[in-house]
């Protein structure tokens, strides 16, 4: 113990931070065994450091148990490769797998066909896209609507009377008035004649 | 069986009679099950890089293994498993030397991490609160040190190592190695004290 810390008995902050680096000041263990102020003076800066230690400590023992299982060892020969290799090889293709699964899913869900689709589904897709346009091409081509056709029968009924048989077109007439409206095709005239 | 009560020899008995060197290495998992948790934390606190600590600790053993011929048992396992760290930590540093902050931006630990490991030391919340803020302010402490004093300190005061054996270690006089303790721990007690005071 230095003399400067006789009059007071208790230890210098050199003195603390020695017992620290360097273990108990040759002179002081018995008087810091004894002195609370002394011990609280060492603890103030032992239990920070004790914290710091245990933590890293278990910190760095977690660590060690997650790492280990997945570790290659150097003591493992090379006929292990195998065995090595197969989770790689694995995740590759369970990743080439989703890739492919993620670009088709939005083709199907748009309803098109992908252009590496094979011949063959592609002429059938060509042969039912005509027959639709062709569909829709006739529906188009309806120049009213069904639900106006008995009022086109009558314009047309009447407008036809006086025309010459080229240019009438009876056929057509006669065609919408049996197909489209029964009712007037059966008139109480026509069923007479 | 044989290796597993070689490797608590080495383990327990830093000064009792050494197992045969390559009888234990030769056993390199297990010498990676005892010894991994200190040569990580060691590099990752020398380093400050989580990434390049653990490949450094990969490296490490993997050394050890290679050259398990050339260890006589002069120093305990322990030890030349750190001496072999020491030197990969500083061939590390000098390489990396331009990277070194950057990287340690990127893949350092964090305190708070830490923290969640820390056993409360009472059972109170307030004392479980106290360590944690002392916790911290070392930690902050420790990473405003020198490399060579945090290095010093962290075989010091974390692996309770002694002096002749950090001197002998780092390669430097034991009173080189006092002077860089004494540095760093006052450095470490006025953050804490501040902290403490601020506290309250």
């Amino acid at each position: 113990m230095s003399t400067e810390n006789l009059k007071s008995g208790h230890l210098t902050e050199r003195e603390v931070s020695q017992w620290l680096v360097e273990g108990p000041v040759q002179g002081a263990s018995r008087h810091v065994q004894n002195c609370w102020t002394c011990q609280a003076k060492l603890a103030e800066v032992q239990a920070p450091l004790t914290a710091f230690r245990s933590a890293l400590a278990e910190w760095s023992e977690a660590q060690t148990v997650r790492p280990l299982l997945h570790q290659t060892s150097v003591t493992r020969n090379d006929s292990d490769w195998g065995r090595r290799l197969w989770l790689p090889v694995a995740s590759f293709a369970l990743g080439a797998l989703l890739l492919v699964g993620y670009a088709k899913v939005p083709a199907l869900l748009r309803g098109r066909s992908s252009g590496r689709l094979p011949v063959a589904t592609a002429a059938v897709t060509t042969d039912s896209d005509e027959a639709l346009l062709a569909q829709v091409d006739t529906e188009v081509s309806e120049a009213v609507p069904d639900a106006m056709a008995p009022l086109t029968d009558l314009v047309a009924w009447d407008s036809s009377e006086g025309l010459s048989p080229q240019t009438a077109t009876p056929g057509k007439h006669e065609v919408r008035k049996s197909s489209t409206s029964p009712a007037i095709a059966k008139s109480p005239r026509d069923v007479a004649d | 069986m044989a290796y597993a009560a070689a490797n608590e020899m080495a383990v327990s008995g830093d000064t009792v009679v050494a197992p045969p060197a390559v009888l234990v290495l030769d056993d390199i998992e297990g010498v990676m099950r005892l010894y991994r948790a200190r040569i990580l934390r060691y590099a990752m606190f020398a380093l400050r890089d989580r990434d390049a600590a653990e490949t450094i600790t990969q490296e490490c053993f993997f050394k050890a293994y290679r050259a398990r011929e050339s260890f006589r048992g002069d120093c305990s396992l322990s030890t030349w498993l750190m001496q072999i760290a020491v030197n990969l930590v500083r061939d590390y540093a000098r390489s990396k030397q331009f990277q070194f902050w950057k990287r340690a931006q990127t893949s350092a630990v964090d305190v708070s991490e830490v923290t969640e490991f820390l056993k409360h030391p009472g059972s109170s919340a307030e004392s479980g609160v106290l360590a944690r803020e002392q916790l911290k302010a070392v930690w902050a402490a420790v990473e405003k040190l020198s490399r060579m004093q945090r290095e010093v300190f962290l075989l010091r005061f974390v692996e309770e190592m002694e002096l002749r054996e950090i001197a002998e270690l780092m390669g430097m006089k034991e009173s080189t190695v006092k002077s860089h303790l004494y540095r760093a721990l006052n450095t470490v007690r006025s953050r804490v004290i501040t902290e403490a005071g601020g506290a309250q």
